[in-house]
C-alpha cells in the first residue's frame, strides 16, 4: 500500500545543507498498523509529510496504492491526498472559520460529494460530538478538537491514515480516549495506518514498530 | 528599549509608514506646487499685465482720464492703449464664421513679456495697412491661410501672421474663442464698437525705474474723478484667475485631509495589530514591574519615530506629485511652474504627518492599560486584541476629534470651514461604518453557502478580527469621493448639454442695434428660426443710489463685495414677466403702468444683498445720466434656464431714450449645417452682431470642467491609494493565519484552484460591499450638491452607479489575491509540522 525506496531529504538553512533523512526504505502492506517511534528531531514528521506529499523529497520514491508521488504537480498531489489519505496532526489544525461539522465535511466537499453534511454529522456522532456540530473550533476543548480532526480524517474513508503524535498536545486521560477512538475507527474500516508516537503502550498495539534515529531506520520490529 | 522593540516585527510597521506617507505626500505635493505657482505668478506679474500698471474701463477713456495718465510722460513713462471685445470673424464668402476675442491696440504693447509672432517681425509692422495677427485655431476653423483675408465687422482684413504666445492672455481654457490682434484705428473703421459691444478699454503704463509703481498707482487712483475707471498695479494682475487658483488651492489642501484621515486609520490599524503581537512583551514588562505609563511611553516614542519616518517618506512622494500636478492642471495655468523644493511646505507636511499619526495612535495605545500581567499565562487569549475601558476611549475620541478639527482649521485657514469639513468626513465615515457593519451582518445572516469556496471566502470576511469593516470604511470613503466627483460632473454636463430640450434656443446674439431689430426678425424668419425666438433690449448701467444711500459713499467688507455692487449691470425693460421668473414680493406691473411709471423689479438675492425692499428708491447711472426708480417687485429667477436673465428689469418708461442694444436667443435649423447657415446669414447682414453658438460654449465649459474634475480626481486617487494601503495592511496582518489555513486545506486535498476561488470570493465580497456603500454615499453627496446647492435636477448615470462597485471589487480582488498568491504556493509541511 505504501512503498518507500531510498528516500532522502536535505534542507538548506542559511546556506548550509542539513540532511534530515538518509535513505529510508519502507514497505507497508495494506491494512497494516505501523507505529513510528524515535527521539525528537529524528525525522519522523518529515517522513510522514513526505508520505503525504506535503513536501517534495530530495531523492528517492514514494508510492501510494501503486501511484508514484515524485514528479506529480501540486494539484495532482492534492487530489491524490483527497482520494487516498487521512491525516491527523499533533496540533489538530482545524479551520477556525468553519464549524465542527463543516470541518469534518471539507474532504467530502472537496471531492464534490453530495451528501457530505449528513455523513459528517453521522461521523461526529460516532466520535461522541453529536451535540457540538455547530460549534466553532475555538469553542471546543483540545480533546474535542482532536476528535473532530479524527472524524475529518476518516470521513472520506481513505485507504491510508497518517497520524503525527495525535495525543502530543493532550493530557493523558484525554489522549487515551482519542486513541481508543482511533483504534476503534481503524478496526471498523481496516485502514492502513502509520502513526508517529512516543507512547510505548500505544506502540505495543501496532502490528509493527519502526524506530528512527538521526534520519535512518534504527530498528523495524514486528509485534509479537 | 524603544529601538529594540521596533526591530522585531518591523515589516508590519511598513504599513504605518505608507499610511502616513500617502497623506503627507498629497499635502506636500499640493502645498509645494501652489507655493511654486504663486511664486511664478508673483515673479511674472509684470508679464501677466504686460505693463507696470493698467487703467481699465467699460467706457472709452475721456480726455480727463487720458491727461491724468499722461502726467508721468515727461519723466519717461510710456503708454499703450487696448480695447478687448468678443467679435465675429468670417470667411469673405461668409460660409464659415467663428467667435473671436478681439484685441485692438495702439502703442508699444507689450512692455513686459514676449509676444511670439510668426513671421518674427515687429507687431506694428504686421498690423500696418489693415493687417491682423491671429491664433492658428481661427484659420483652421475658417479654412483660411496666412495672407488671405478674413471679415471682421464691416470690412475685411489680411491675415499678416500667426500669434503663438501672448504674455497677458489668461489661460486658454477660460477664453471664448481664438485671439485676433488688430490696430486700434481699424476697429473704428470696421464699425466694431457700437452701443451694444462689450468692450474692455485698457490703458497700459510702463514706468521708468526711478518711479515707484505703488505710489504712481495710488496717486493716479486719487486723481481720477471717473469711478468707472479702475487702476491696478502689476501686483494685482489677473485678479479673477488668482482668486480662482487660490480657491482651488484651499480646496485641495482641505481635500488632502481625507487622505490624512484614511492614513490615520491605517496607522491605528497597524498599531493595533502590532500591539496584539506584542501583548506578551507588554505583559512581561508589566510582570517585571513597569507601570502602564512607562510601557505606553515606550510605544509612544516608537510611534513618534515611525511618524517622522513616514512623513519623511511622504516628502519624497510629495516631490513626485509636485512634478506630476502641472500635467494634470495643464492649460489652467497662466505661467510655467518649476518643481522647486519648498521648505515651508515640507515642514508643514512633517508636522501635519506627525500630529495625525500621534492622534490616531492614541486610541490603540490605550489598550496597553487593558493588558493584564497574568495574560502571559493564558496564551489563547492573545488572539483577541485588548481594549481600553470606556471612559478612556471616549476621552481619546474627544482628543482625536479636537485634534482633527484643529488640523483642518489649519489646512483650511478657518475654524469654521475646518469644523464643517471634519464634521462632514466624520459623518461620511459614520455612515460608511454603519453601512459596512450592516453589510457584514447581512453576510453573516446569510444561510451558510453550499459551496466550500463561497463559505470559506465569506467566512473570512465575517470572522472576528478580520478588519473587513475597517477596510470597507476606508476603501468606501475613497470610492465615495470619486463617485461624488463623477456624478456632480456628469450632472453638470448633462444639464448644460444633453438635457436641454430639443426646442431650447441654441444661439445667443448680442449687439443688435435698435434699427436692426426688425431686419433681424426678418432674417430669423428667412432662416426658419423665428419660432420661439426672444429679443430683449439691453442698457448698460451702474447703481448710483440704493435706498437713499449714495453708492460712492458706501463701505464694503471686501473688494469682491464692492465689485458686486459697483460693477456695470446689463439692465432691461419688459412689459411682461419673462418666463422662468417669479414675483416673490410686490406685484408685476400692467403694460399701461409700464408706459407711465419709473419702476424696477429686482432679483431676490441681489435685493437681499442690497437690503432693498419694495417701495424703496433705486437710482441708476446710465452713462452719466441718473435715472430714478422705485422698487415695485422682487423676483426669484431660475438661473438654470438657458436664456438671458436680468438682475434689474425696469418699466419701458424708466429707460425711454437710454442708449440701447438688443440681445436675442433663437434656435437654428437642426444640424451643423443649420447652425452655420444662421451664423453666416447674421454676420453677412449685420457684421456688428456677435453670435454665440451654445454648442461651442458647452464644449468649452466641458473642457474646463474636465480639467478641474481631473485635478479633483487626482486627489480622490490619493484617498483610494490610502484605502488600498489599508487593505494591504490588513492582508499582511492576517497573512500568518492564512498560510496555516491554506496548508490545512491542501493537506485535506484542496487544489490551488479551490483556494484561489475562495480568496477571489472573499475580496470580491469586500470590494463589492465597499464599492456599493461608497457609491451610495457618494451619490448622496452628489445629490445634495446638485439639487440643494446648484439647483440642478438629479440624474444618475447607470454606468457610474454600477460600474464603480464592480471596478472597486476588481481592484480589491487584484490586490488581495495578488498579495496572497505566495501563500497558496507555499509547501504545506513546513507550516503544519510545528508545535
Ligand atoms: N524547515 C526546517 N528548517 C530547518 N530544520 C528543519 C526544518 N524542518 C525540520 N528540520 C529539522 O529536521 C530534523 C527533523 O525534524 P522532524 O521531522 O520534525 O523530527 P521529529 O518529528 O522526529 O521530531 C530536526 O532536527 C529539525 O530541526
Ligand atoms: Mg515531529
Amino acid at each position: 500500500m505504501i512503498e518507500i525506496v531510498g528516500l532522502t531529504k536535505t534542507l538548506y538553512s542559511g546556506g548550509h545543507p542539513l540532511q534530515i533523512l538518509h535513505g529510508i526504505d519502507l514497505l507497508v502492506p495494506a491494512g497494516e498498523f505501523v507505529a513510528i517511534m524515535g527521539p525528537s528531531g529524528s525525522g519522523k514528521s518529515t517522513l510522514l509529510g513526505l508520505i503525504a506529499g506535503l513536501d517534495t523529497p530530495t531523492s528517492g520514491s514514494v508510492k501510494l496504492a501503486g501511484q508514484e508521488l515524485v514528479g506529480l504537480g501540486e494539484d495532482a498531489l492534492a487530489r491524490l491526498r483527497g482520494r487516498t489519505l487521512g491525516f491527523v496532526f499533533q496540533s489538530f489544525h482545524l479551520i477556525p472559520t468553519l464549524t465542527a461539522e463543516e470541518n469534518v465535511a471539507v474532504p467530502l466537499e472537496l471531492r464534490g460529494d453530495r451528501d457530505a453534511r449528513p455523513r459528517a454529522r453521522a461521523l461526529l456522532a460516532t466520535v461522541g460530538l453529536a451535540e457540538r456540530g455547530h460549534h466553532l473550533p475555538g469553542q471546543l476543548s483540545g480533546g474535542e478538537q482532536q476528535r473532530v480532526a479524527l472524524a475529518r480524517a476518516f470521513v472520506a474513508e481513505p485507504p491510508i491514515l497518517l497520524a503525527d503524535e495525535p495525543t502530543g498536545n493532550l493530557d493523558s486521560a484525554t489522549g487515551e480516549r482519542v486513541l481508543a477512538l482511533l483504534a476503534d475507527l481503524r478496526a471498523r474500516t481496516g485502514t492502513t495506518m502509520v502513526l508517529v508516537t512516543h507512547d510505548a503502550g500505544l506502540a505495543a498495539r501496532a502490528d509493527r514498530v519502526v524506530t528512527l534515529k538521526d534520519g535512518r531506520i534504527d530498528s523495524d520490529r514486528r509485534a509479537g | 528599549m524603544a529601538v529594540r522593540e521596533v526591530r522585531t516585527g518591523w515589516q508590519r510597521l511598513l504599513f504605518f509608514l505608507l499610511s502616513i506617507a500617502v497623506g503627507v505626500g498629497a499635502l506636500v505635493g499640493i502645498a509645494s506646487f501652489s507655493a511654486n505657482l504663486e511664486g511664478a505668478i508673483r515673479r511674472e506679474a509684470r508679464t501677466l499685465m504686460a505693463a507696470d500698471l493698467e487703467l481699465t474701463s467699460s467706457q472709452p477713456f475721456d480726455a480727463e482720464t487720458r491727461a491724468a495718465a499722461a502726467a508721468w510722460d515727461d519723466e519717461g513713462a510710456r503708454a499703450a492703449e487696448l480695447a478687448e471685445m468678443p467679435s465675429m470673424a468670417a470667411r469673405t464668402d461668409g460660409s464659415r464664421t467663428q467667435l473671436v476675442e478681439l484685441k485692438a491696440l495702439r502703442g508699444d504693447y507689450p512692455f513686459y513679456g514676449e509676444l511670439v509672432l510668426e513671421p518674427a517681425r515687429p507687431l506694428a509692422e504686421l498690423l500696418a495697412d489693415g493687417g491682423i495677427v491671429v491664433e492658428e485655431a481661427l484659420l483652421l476653423q475658417l479654412h483660411v491661410a496666412v495672407g488671405e483675408r478674413v471679415k471682421l465687422g464691416s470690412r475685411s482684413f489680411r491675415v499678416a501672421g500667426l500669434l503663438r504666445r501672448e504674455p497677458d492672455r489668461v489661460a486658454a481654457a477660460f477664453s471664448l474663442g481664438p485671439r485676433v490682434l488688430m490696430a486700434l484705428g481699424d476697429v473704428e473703421s470696421a464699425g466694431l464698437i457700437t452701443v451694444g459691444s462689450r468692450v474692455r478699454h485698457k490703458l497700459l503704463l510702463a514706468l521708468p525705474p526711478q518711479l515707484d509703481v505703488a505710489a504712481v498707482t495710488s496717486e493716479l487712483d486719487a486723481a481720477l474723478a471717473d469711478e468707472r475707471v479702475q487702476v491696478r498695479s502689476f501686483e494685482a494682475a489677473q485678479p479673477t484667475l488668482r482668486l480662482f487658483l487660490a480657491r482651488m488651492r484651499d480646496f485641495l489642501r482641505l481635500a488632502t485631509l481625507v487622505t490624512l484621515v484614511l492614513g490615520g486609520l491605517g496607522v491605528a490599524q497597524s498599531i493595533r495589530v502590532f500591539l496584539q503581537q506584542k501583548q506578551d512583551t507588554v505583559a512581561i514588562l508589566k510582570v517585571l514591574g513597569a507601570s502602564t505609563g512607562e510601557v505606553t511611553a515606550v510605544f509612544v516614542v516608537q510611534c513618534l519615530g515611525l511618524a517622522l519616518l513616514g512623513s519623511g517618506l511622504g516628502l519624497g512622494l510629495g516631490a513626485l506629485i509636485q512634478q506630476v500636478l502641472p500635467r494634470v492642471v495643464g492649460e489652467l495655468l497662466p505661467v510655467e511652474v518649476v518643481g522647486e523644493f519648498v521648505p515651508a511646505a515640507a515642514l508643514e507636511g512633517l508636522a501635519v504627518g506627525v500630529v495625525t499619526a500621534l492622534l490616531f495612535c492614541l486610541l490603540p495605545l490605550l489598550a496597553i492599560r487593558g493588558v493584564a500581567p497574568a495574560q502571559i499565562l493564558r496564551r489563547e487569549l492573545a488572539a483577541i486584541p485588548p481594549v481600553a475601558d470606556r471612559r478612556a476611549r471616549v476621552l481619546a475620541l474627544i482628543v482625536l476629534g479636537g485634534g482633527l478639527v484643529g488640523l483642518a482649521a489649519w489646512l483650511a485657514g478657518s475654524w469654521w470651514l475646518g469644523a464643517i469639513f471634519v464634521g462632514g468626513v466624520a459623518a461620511a465615515l459614520l455612515v460608511l461604518g454603519v453601512a459596512s457593519a450592516a453589510g457584514l451582518a447581512l453576510l453573516r445572516r446569510l444561510p451558510r453557502a453550499r459551496s466550500l469556496s463561497v463559505r470559506q471566502g465569506l467566512g473570512n470576511l465575517t470572522r472576528p478580527g478580520s478588519q473587513a469593516a475597517a477596510v470597507m470604511v476606508s476603501l468606501g470613503l475613497g470610492v465615495a469621493v470619486i463617485a461624488q466627483i463623477q456624478l456632480v460632473q456628469s450632472g453638470l454636463l448633462a444639464r448644460v448639454a444633453d438635457d436641454a430640450p430639443a426646442d431650447a434656443p441654441n444661439f445667443f446674439f448680442v449687439g443688435i442695434l435698435p434699427d436692426q431689430v426688425e431686419p433681424f426678425r426678418a432674417l430669423l424668419a428667412a432662416q426658419g428660426a423665428l419660432e420661439g425666438h426672444r429679443l430683449v433690449p439691453i442698457v448698460q448701467a451702474r447703481l448710483a443710489r440704493v435706498g437713499g444711500r449714495e453708492v460712492a459713499e458706501m463701505q464694503f467688507a471686501s473688494e469682491s463685495q464692492a465689485r458686486s455692487v459697483t460693477r456695470e449691470f446689463a439692465i432691461t425693460w419688459q412689459d411682461a414677466l419673462p418666463p422662468g421668473n417669479e414675483v416673490v414680493a410686490g406685484t408685476w406691473w400692467s403694460p399701461e403702468a409700464a408706459g407711465r411709471e419709473s419702476w424696477v423689479s429686482v432679483e431676490e438675492s441681489l435685493a437681499r444683498r442690497l437690503e432693498l425692499e419694495v417701495g424703496e428708491e433705486l437710482v441708476f447711472d446710465i452713462q452719466g445720466v441718473r435715472v430714478a426708480t422705485t422698487v415695485e417687485s422682487v423676483r426669484a429667477v431660475d438661473w438654470g434656464q438657458l436664456q438671458t436673465n436680468f438682475m434689474f428689469i425696469l418699466t419701458a418708461r424708466a429707460l425711454a431714450g437710454a442708449p440701447t442694444s438688443w440681445a436675442a436667443t433663437a434656435r437654428s435649423r437642426p444640424g451643423p449645417e443649420g447652425r452655420r447657415a444662421l451664423q453666416a446669414a447674421v454676420i453677412a447682414a449685420m457684421p456688428n452682431v456677435t453670435a454665440i453658438d451654445a454648442a461651442e460654449v458647452i464644449e468649452r465649459v466641458q473642457a474646463l470642467v474636465d480639467r478641474i474634475a481631473g485635478v479633483i480626481r487626482f486627489m480622490a486617487g490619493a484617498s483610494v491609494l490610502a484605502g488600498l494601503v489599508i487593505l494591504a495592511g490588513s492582508i499582511a496582518a492576517t497573512r500568518f493565519r492564512r498560510v496555516r489555513e491554506a496548508a490545512i486545506f491542501k493537506a485535506l486535498g484542496a487544489t490551488r484552484g479551490v483556494l484561489l476561488r475562495s480568496l477571489a470570493i472573499e475580496y470580491a465580497g469586500l470590494g463589492l460591499v465597499a464599492g456599493t456603500v461608497g457609491t451610495v454615499v457618494g451619490a448622496g453627496l452628489a445629490w445634495a450638491v446638485l439639487t440643494l446647492v446648484l439647483g440642478i435636477p438629479w440624474h444618475a448615470p447607470i454606468g457610474v452607479m454600477l460600474g464603480l462597485p464592480v471596478v472597486t471589487a476588481g481592484l480589491t480582488v487584484l490586490v488581495g489575491v495578488g498579495a496572497l498568491l505566495g501563500v497558496i504556493a507555499e509547501k504545506p509541511l513546513a507550516v503544519l509540522r510545528g508545535e
